[in-house]
C-alpha cells in the first residue's frame, strides 16, 4: 500500500526530528492516512479531539490499522447495561476486530497483549508535523 | 556474520519474538523487545549494529522475524 503522504523534510526540536506531513486541512475528520517518514510508515487521523499518530500496524497479527475505522468503545458498566463512550478515541483493526485507544495504543479492555506505538504530534501554523519519538505509557 | 536488532520505534511490545526464543530476545522495562548479546539485554533494541546470532538459533530468528506483527525485527549480514 502506499503511503498518502511521504515527508522528507526534517525540523528538529528538543525532542527529536519531526517531519512535514501535510497542511492540516489535508487530514478529513477521521480519515486514516498512511505517512511514510523516515523510511518507516504510520497512520495519522484528525478527529474533534486532535491529530494523533500510531504505529501501522496491530499488535496482534500485524493487521494494517491505515484500513481501520475510528470509532469510541463500550466502557465498563452494570449488568444490562451497554453504555458507549470514548467515542473518537478508538481504532479498530480491519483483520479482527480488536480495538486500540489513540492516545495510548493500549488495546481496550486488554484484549491484545503489547500495543500500538503511539507518537508525538506537532501543529504549527496550520501544518501538521509527525515523529517517531514515542508518547511514554 | 548474522546479526539481529529490533527497531523500537514500530516495537508493539507483543512479546511474539521472546516467545518464540528468550535466547535472543527478551522486554526491557519500558515492555518493548530487545536482544541479548551474551546474556546482556542490548539497549534501543541493539541497533543499528545488532547482537551476533548464534547459527543454531537462526531459524528461531528468522521465525520470529516473520511472525513478528511490529514488523520490526531486523536481520542483517555483517
Amino acid at each position: 500500500m502506499s503511503a498518502d503522504f511521504v515527508s522528507t523534510e526534517v525540523t528538529s526540536s528538543a525532542d527529536g526530528a519531526f517531519y512535514r506531513v501535510a497542511p492540516i486541512e489535508d487530514f478529513a475528520l477521521n480519515e486514516l492516512h498512511s505517512v511514510e517518514i523516515g523510511g518507516r510508515t504510520i497512520t495519522m487521523v484528525r478527529t474533534e479531539n486532535g491529530i494523533f499518530s500510531f504505529g501501522s500496524r496491530c499488535p496482534h497479527q500485524g493487521g494494517p490499522m491505515c484500513s481501520g475505522s475510528i470509532h469510541g468503545t463500550m466502557l465498563p458498566s452494570d449488568p444490562d447495561e451497554y453504555v458507549y463512550g470514548q467515542d473518537g478515541e478508538v481504532i479498530r483493526c480491519p483483520w479482527h476486530a480488536y480495538e486500540f485507544s489513540i492516545r495510548t495504543g493500549e488495546s481496550i479492555g486488554g484484549a491484545v497483549r503489547g500495543r500500538v506505538p503511539v507518537y508525538q504530534v506537532d501543529v504549527r501554523d496550520d501544518v501538521v508535523y509527525a515523529s517517531l519519538i514515542r508518547i511514554k505509557r | 556474520m548474522i546479526r539481529v536488532y529490533i527497531d523500537q520505534d514500530l516495537c508493539t511490545g507483543s512479546m511474539v519474538c521472546e516467545s518464540i526464543t528468550s535466547q535472543v530476545f527478551v522486554m526491557d522495562d519500558d515492555g518493548l523487545a530487545t536482544v541479548l548479546e551474551n546474556g546482556v539485554a542490548l539497549a534501543d533494541g541493539g541497533a543499528p549494529l545488532g547482537a551476533v546470532v548464534q547459527p543454531d538459533l537462526l531459524a528461531l530468528v528468522k521465525d520470529a522475524s516473520a511472525a513478528c506483527p511490529g514488523g520490526c525485527i531486523h536481520v542483517v549480514e555483517g
